[in-house]
């Protein structure tokens, strides 16, 4: 009969974050809940951003909320709750792909044909992506899924998310420079594979059109 | 011959893209993207990139529950949440991913088919009762004799129709509890009609409502 005299039951919907965050440090399960209710979308969208996988996206929500939770007695307020709790989640996820997928790549990697300084200089003449319809959500996702883990990571707080390179900046240890640098090489891979992804789709498109036309007319009917 | 102010523009594409899409447009690089159809192409593929992304941003999806179920269980494990705290989620039931609308019918249809057959008992018992005082002396073979009953069947018989009195305060004092906790539950669903969890709370206090209703059925204690 335990769960018949229950408390009266707490509401976390009305704590602030501010008071979920005090509350929490104190090791109030409804504080811990709100917490978690209004940070899981977003983390658990970066996260599946990052790997593309829900089972693998929830596992890593979990990891990084149970980091956070061991940690918020630690939290004095410096930056931005939110802030410090994406740090967190990003370093999970990029710690989860390096062990994935070796060589990582650095989030200081400079070795991009990108990165001679003369500006752009692939697919000059190709028509435009929103043209030729190839930047739709699955394209897109699936060309993320390619990115170098840096490029990724930066591409995806920036322009899905939506957070100011001051910001990326704080969250993944790197100035604001290097954010926008990582960011538009991230773009610019992007394109190149989208426009790679077009070309195929046109290419496969003519042979198809081509083995169409070799077809034997049916002499019998 | 290129312009030289054109040549400059073109190496200065990340920087000027940046703020192009930030909204800071100069006129100078409007300029350029006119007379410049590969920074045209290139700026106009941005601006693609970003809309998809964007949409990409605005879909979060949730997390399934099991994920703050497990948390919520491994917090505990390690002290993090203090043991004393109620779990604060409804614990998994089932049927637990059967939408809200679903669940209130079946709760009140519970709670009233409860209240139905303790309103059914209640009336038999006092039936009961009535007739076996009314036809006492002439239907005597009626009445079992408590020698004829094993006696683990009448200590069972008066365990039911004595209940413990510590019980009884006990499961009126639950009721009590619950019936506070239905009356909160409606306050915050009146105030916040889309509030998920107040109604699911109030799901959950009308279960343990029907749930003790039932045993105190059972135990034969009455409402007051």
């Amino acid at each position: 009969m335990a769960r018949l005299t229950r408390e009266e039951p707490k509401k976390p919907a009305e704590l602030t974050e501010a008071d979920a965050l005090r509350l929490a440090q104190q090791g109030d399960a409804a504080a811990f809940e709100r917490i978690y209710e209004l940070h899981r979308r977003r983390v658990y969208s970066l996260c599946l951003r990052m790997v593309s996988n829900t089972t693998e996206a929830e596992d890593l929500t979990q990891e990084a909320f149970l980091q956070l939770f061991r940690k918020i007695g630690t939290f004095r307020g410096e930056s931005a709750f939110s802030t410090w709790l994406h740090r967190l989640a990003v370093n999970v996820v990029l710690m989860r792909l390096r062990k994935k997928t070796l060589p990582a790549t650095s989030l200081d990697e400079t070795a991009d044909a990108d990165d001679s300084g003369e500006g752009p200089r692939r697919d000059f003449g190709a028509a435009d992506l929103r043209l030729t319809g190839a930047v739709d959500r699955m394209n897109l996702q699936r060309a993320i899924e390619t990115l170098p883990q840096g490029y990724r990571a930066v591409f995806v707080l920036h322009d899905v998310q939506g957070y100011e390179h001051n910001e990326i900046a704080d969250i993944m240890g790197c100035s604001v420079g290097n954010s926008k640098s990582q960011l538009h090489k991230a773009r610019m891979r992007l394109r190149e594979l989208l426009h790679e992804r077009e070309r195929d789709r046109a290419r496969e498109k003519r042979r198809a059109e081509a083995d169409a036309d070799e077809e034997p007319i049916d002499t019998d009917a | 011959m290129p312009k030289p102010f054109a040549v400059t523009m073109c190496r200065d594409f990340e920087a000027e893209s940046e703020n192009w899409l930030a909204g800071r447009r100069s006129p100078n690089f409007a300029e350029h993207l006119a007379s410049c159809a590969r920074c045209r192409h290139l700026m106009a593929d941005w601006m693609s990139l970003r809309i998809a992304a964007r949409e990409l941003g605005l879909d979060q999806p949730e997390p399934s529950a099991s994920v703050w179920q497990m948390l919520d269980a491994q917090l505990r494990k390690e002290g993090i949440i203090s043991s004393q705290s109620p779990p604060v989620f409804p614990p998994q039931r089932w049927g637990g991913t059967l939408p809200q609308f679903v669940w209130r019918p079946i709760f009140t249809a519970a709670y009233a088919a409860v209240l139905l057959v303790a309103g059914v008992l209640i009336s038999s018992e006092i039936r009961h009762s009535s007739h076996l005082f009314s036809s006492q002396g002439t239907q005597v073979a009626t009445v079992i004799e408590d020698s004829q009953v094993p006696s683990g069947e009448t200590e069972a018989f008066q365990s039911w129709s004595e209940p413990d009195p510590e019980i009884t305060a006990s499961l009126r004092q639950n009721l009590n509890v619950i019936d506070n906790d239905i009356s909160l539950c409606k306050k915050s669903v009146r105030d916040e009609p889309q509030n998920e969890l107040a109604r699911d709370y109030l799901n959950d206090a009308y279960q343990q409502k029907a749930e003790l209703l039932a045993t105190m059925v059972e135990r034969g204690v009455s409402l007051q």
